[in-house]
């Protein structure tokens, strides 16, 4: 049993790393380079915080601090701030984790909202106090209402395809 | 397995987790302290990895952009038509290019004027985009072995797109116009006007510092100007356009949205005079020279040979 559960642990940790790497590389593409879009969703920053709600054994925290470390190196970020708040983030939200998943959906979503909502104004207000440039709010906010609209999505998407909903996530912990 | 037990795991646990959220700010303040070092440490980083996922780029990329290219068959006949009216308007704007093309070669010949020889181009091909739609770059797969020297102007067929920042070993990486962090000074061209042209994250960038807003029209030509050594002077960026928000701004000559194959201007830095002593170099003393002290003022057996030399140079 032991070894059972500790494949599907590496086998979901796999799945989240090689997701994470295709989301940004679909974000460098040169698609239409030079062209000034929306900015869209953090899908990347969604599944994260999705997995971690799911499932909090198959996202340990050393993984997603290399990958947001990776995700600010390529994307010309502050090297290690935001990875810094994504490791805050992502505890917090693994801390509270047993206690969320008891309560419906839109609850999680509005606390998840909550948390991303933190988190973008705290990298704002660490912008400021180290002089960086500060991106234009209006864009800011933009990506944060495409960030929280897109978490529903990935969930369900996600969720589905690759099975992690609430119920397996309860069946399993009975299971152990 | 890590089991959510009363024992000391989690106190453990959350130690390690603080400890590894100081390390990524303790990076965040390297980065703030040290800059340049680690700017290079991450240009060295995507040299390392970006150029290796080029085999997936490339087709991905051609696949998507043939896919745009099918959406457009759609609209096939509408498109004939209109690029039949532009040939023909083509053929008259030909007839006059000619015409001046002819002019001008006469002029340059009568002048006997050379063109700067020193401004040779390399080319690239965009390797991949920004990621984010807050920063404006792109990634070329030219760098420190093909002689790319940070700072360099880049451009594509059509006008300036950006400036070298962040050389690696076979990537390097251009600030686009549109950066929130580009400043390039420009000259606007018939009234001749300096101004600094500041990218904001927009399509349209902000000219700022104008002299004399009143002189410039909608429509007049924005070209390099080569102040302060960042960009050879002359280079076409675009044309002054009113923004709705009543500011001059920059409708960019570049085709931005189509970048695919860039050219980094090999521009060389004039040669900087700035002694005016060394233009002359002083001839070697002990050579047919300006006279040595004479030999009563100085002590007879310190340098022997000179004084003889010097002696011999007076006869």
């Amino acid at each position: 049993m032991t070894e059972h559960a500790r494949r599907l642990r590496i086998f979901g940790q796999v799945l989240f790393i090689l997701l994470f790497l295709a989301i940004l590389f679909w974000r460098l593409l040169p698609l239409s380079p030079g062209s000034i879009g929306w900015p869209g969703p953090d899908l990347a920053l969604c599944l994260t915080v999705f997995w971690v709600l799911r499932r909090p054994e198959q996202v340990p925290v050393l993984t997603i601090a290399a990958l947001f470390l990776i995700e600010d190196i390529l994307l010309m970020r502050p090297l290690g701030l935001n990875a810094a708040l994504v490791v805050i983030a992502t505890e917090a939200a693994r801390k509270r984790e047993q206690r969320w998943r008891e309560l419906p959906f839109m609850i999680e979503w509005l606390r998840v909202s909550m948390l991303l909502a933190l988190m973008m104004l705290s990298y704002r207000i660490l912008l400021a106090v180290f002089f960086l440039p500060l991106p234009p709010l209006g864009q800011v906010i933009l990506q944060y209402i495409a960030t929280v609209g897109s978490y529903p999505i990935i969930a369900g998407l996600v969720g589905y395809t690759f099975g992690l909903s609430r119920t397996r996530a309860e069946r399993d912990q009975r299971l152990r | 397995m890590a089991r959510k037990g009363p024992d000391y795991a989690a106190p453990v646990r959350r130690i390690l987790v603080s400890l590894l959220v100081l390390v990524l700010l303790g990076l965040f303040l390297f980065w703030q302290i040290d800059s340049p070092r680690a700017e290079r440490m991450r240009a060295a980083f995507i040299d390392r990895f970006v150029p290796s996922f080029d085999w997936v780029i490339a087709p991905v990329t051609k696949l998507s952009r043939m896919v745009a290219g099918f959406q457009s068959y759609a609209r096939l006949y509408e498109q004939n038509q209109e690029l039949r009216r532009e040939l023909q308007k083509m053929a008259a704007w030909k007839e006059a290019a000619v015409q001046l093309e002819q002019e001008n070669a006469k002029l340059l010949a009568q002048n006997n004027v050379r063109i700067d020889p020193a401004l040779t181009s390399v080319s690239g091909v965009v390797l991949t985009d920004s990621g984010t739609a807050f920063r404006q770059s792109v990634l070329l797969n030219v760098g420190q072995r093909d002689g790319i020297v940070d700072g360099w102007a880049t451009m594509d067929g059509l006008g300036l797109v950006g400036r070298i920042s962040g050389v690696g070993q076979t990537t390097s990486r251009v600030i686009l116009l549109t950066d929130p962090s580009s400043r390039i000074p420009v000259t606007i061209q018939p009234s001749g006007q300096h101004a600094l042209m500041v990218g904001d994250n927009t399509t349209l960038p902000a000219l700022d510092f104008i002299e004399s807003p009143e002189n410039l029209r909608p429509g007049d030509r924005v070209v390099s100007s080569g102040d302060g050594g960042v960009f050879p002077p002359g280079l076409p960026v675009g044309q002054v356009a009113l923004a709705n928000d009543g500011r001059l701004r920059v409708r960019l000559a570049a085709d931005y949205g189509r970048l695919e194959f860039l050219r980094v201007l090999r521009s060389h830095p004039a040669e900087q005079i700035a002694d005016s002593g060394l233009l002359i170099p002083p001839p070697p003393a002990d050579f047919i020279g300006p006279r040595m002290p004479s030999v009563a003022d100085m002590p007879p057996d310190t340098e022997p040979g000179a004084a003889a030399e010097t002696g011999a140079g007076d006869d």
